[in-house]
């Protein structure tokens, strides 16, 4: 691959005049060092895909040769109840997690955002759930949130009086995305709450003072001063994050122990769809149309964001 | 919640504000006891959020220690009487849960290594040597973090398939050596473009090559930001489900992480959920020694990261 590219190279410009000795080692190094990922994008990128969308048209088993069906395999998707649903449940997922945690986590920086020896230990304590690896977290998440009063959560609820009966949590298809959402915000509000630090340390004071002495209030400097200033990040937020949400798989496989999408389907997300029809029913051509499909939402999307962003997003110092 | 934290949490500006035009304008005489008031909530609120993001921890080391019947006893046990020690190697008899720990290591460390050697020579490639269509292919790299892993996930499986590589550790140690993913490459050239090319035309004019160059003066300079990428490659394959789910199935080719779940979801009886919060804590406190490591460097290199536009 980096030497078809290579040549390819040497000829458009040889065109306009011969290489120079230095211009040839100058390319030959350069395409030497990105190699490794130009490597990696044939084998575990572009070629996967191709191939990806190829099983997509068939059906294919795994010990049987894939076998062209066409459309097939999209049309049924699109007439399969549980795919409709599970893209409906990730797509709610995504629409409530990213900007839950956005906005906790911009509280937290705004209570943070001060110098101090003290919010420098804060800061590590919001942030420390956010490496907890997402097997260990969710275990400990289901033993807490027992639908039984042997569960902590329930067991301060009740001894409190907030409830007089458990909340179900992860038993009931009622509660199990809610509840969903509780463990997630505690381990994602740090990571965005970094982000926001960073940035709103980026707002200069001069402009904060100066609307004071204006007469802006504090919730108008907010919204007027800092809120335009941090745009590039909350946009880079949320691209990011909904990427991240809508591919969205442990946490839910860990608490319904298995691909199952327990209770009644209510964790039962896009990837952990994919994942059943993969792994548990052998059927790689169904899986891998429903991945293109999960594929194109996210590029519709992304795009989406991309297209309104010139109107909320301001760069300083660009005339953008 | 944030309904309840935003008045408040703005008032850092107000103060802030007030801190600098104190003297320049007539707000600056504010009284202080307002300044305290706001001050005193702001660590109310700091404290009562802290104790709801610590609890979990202590929840997990309280239940970690406790015997099966103190766990499944009301009214519940806020601390063992006599702490368990044994909870932690007692699963072992259970599964093999040792030599999970050898592949999780082997497969950490070998990813780990090969995906940060790869991004940087990749990085130092983007970053700094000048040759046609590198920004063209920095862009496609850059592109990849859009495409979701399961669209590539199941190809993959049926060449490792083919190859004869399932059941080993290869799927989980290999891909990761062809650049160690676009974030690493561009977490690291970011890096490189605080650093001044001076340093590395001096190099030249002495006469070294471009890999010279690289190994001996580049490298050395991106030891900070080549912690944070190693960190993240150990977390992602540390606690990756997926892979080990899909490639190991035998017992005994499994990942800590793989057991640690299969333990979750075939032991169902409450009484061993102390064990299972015991190794679920062991999972955690290599990252978290992790973490306190390269705490300092990874805020950093997030700050980089905050600023692609």
């Amino acid at each position: 691959m980096a030497s078809v590219v290579l040549l390819r190279g040497d000829q458009s410009t040889s065109r306009r005049g011969r290489l120079s000795r230095q211009q040839r080692k100058r390319l030959r190094e350069g395409y030497l060092f990105i190699s490794p990922v130009l490597l990696g994008l044939v084998l575990w990128v572009f070629g996967p895909m191709f191939l990806s969308l190829y099983y997509s048209f068939t059906s294919y088993n795994v010990l049987q040769a894939p076998k062209w069906i066409g459309l097939a395999n999209y049309r049924q998707l699109f007439n399969d109840p549980v795919f409709l649903h599970s893209f409906k449940i990730t797509l709610l997922y995504a629409a409530v997690s990213v900007p839950g945690s956005l906005v906790i986590g911009l509280g937290i920086a705004l209570l943070l955002n001060r110098p101090g020896k003290a919010i420098r230990l804060y800061r590590t304590v919001f942030y420390i759930p956010a490496v907890i690896p997402i097997v260990a977290g969710a275990e400990l998440w289901t033993t807490m949130l027992s639908g039984s009063q042997y569960g902590v959560v329930n067991y301060i609820l009740l001894q409190l009086g907030v409830v007089s009966n458990p909340i179900p949590f992860f038993n009931s298809p009622a509660t199990a995305f809610w509840s969903l959402l509780i463990l997630v915000f505690w381990g994602s509000a740090g990571g965005s709450m970094i982000i926001w630090l960073a940035a709103l340390q980026s707002v200069p004071r001069d402009l904060l003072e100066a609307s004071e002495v204006d007469g802006a209030g504090v919730l108008r400097r907010l919204w007027s001063v800092v809120v335009p200033l941090i745009t590039p990040t909350i946009f880079f937020n949320l691209v990011l994050g909904m990427i991240t949400a809508l591919q969205t798989f442990a946490t839910n496989f860990v608490i319904s122990g298995g691909d199952t999408g327990a209770p009644l389907g209510a964790l039962d997300f896009a990837n952990i769809f994919i994942y059943r029809q993969a792994f548990g029913n052998f059927e790689m051509g169904y899986a891998s149309a429903a991945a293109w499909v999960m594929f194109a939402v996210i590029l519709v999307l992304t795009l989406l964001v991309f297209r309104t962003s010139r109107r909320w997003v301001f760069y300083v110092g660009t005339s953008r | 919640m944030s309904v309840g934290v935003q008045p408040v949490a703005a008032g850092a500006y107000e103060e802030a504000a007030v801190e600098r035009v104190r003297g320049r304008s007539a707000r600056g005489t504010r009284p202080l006891r307002a300044r305290r008031w706001s001050k005193g909530w702001r660590y109310v609120l700091l404290s009562l959020l802290s104790v709801l993001f610590l609890f979990p921890f202590y929840w997990i080391v309280n239940t970690a220690l406790q015997t099966p019947r103190e766990s499944v006893s009301l009214p519940l046990t806020w601390w063992p009487k006599v702490p368990q020690l044994g909870n932690i190697t007692a699963p072992y008899s259970l599964m093999p849960f040792a030599a999970m720990l050898e592949h999780s290591a082997i497969i950490v460390a070998a990813a780990t290594f090969g995906a940060v050697g790869s991004a940087a020579v990749c990085a130092y490639g983007f970053g700094r040597l000048q040759f046609w269509g590198r920004d063209f292919w920095f862009m496609v790299v850059l592109t990849t973090l859009m495409l979701p892993y399961i669209v590539t996930f199941i190809p993959i499986y049926i060449i490792m398939k083919d190859i004869g590589w399932l059941d080993t550790l290869w799927p989980l140690i290999v891909p990761a050596w062809f650049g160690g993913g676009p974030f690493n490459i561009f977490l690291i050239r970011q890096f490189m473009r605080t650093i001044p090319i001076e340093i590395e035309e001096a190099a030249r004019v002495d006469g070294a090559s471009t890999f010279r160059v690289f190994r001996s003066v580049m490298l050395p300079l991106l030891k900070p930001v080549l912690w944070v990428a190693a960190w993240y490659q150990a977390f992602a394959s540390w606690g990756d489900l997926l892979g080990p789910l899909v490639y190991l199935t035998p017992e005994h080719t499994w990942t800590y992480t793989e057991g640690l779940y299969e333990f979750g979801a075939t032991t169902t009886q409450n009484y061993l959920i102390p064990y299972e919060m015991s190794l679920a804590l062991i999972a955690m406190v290599p990252v978290l020694i992790a973490f306190f490591m390269v705490q300092g460097r990874l805020i950093e290199g997030v700050n980089l990261n905050s600023g692609i536009r």
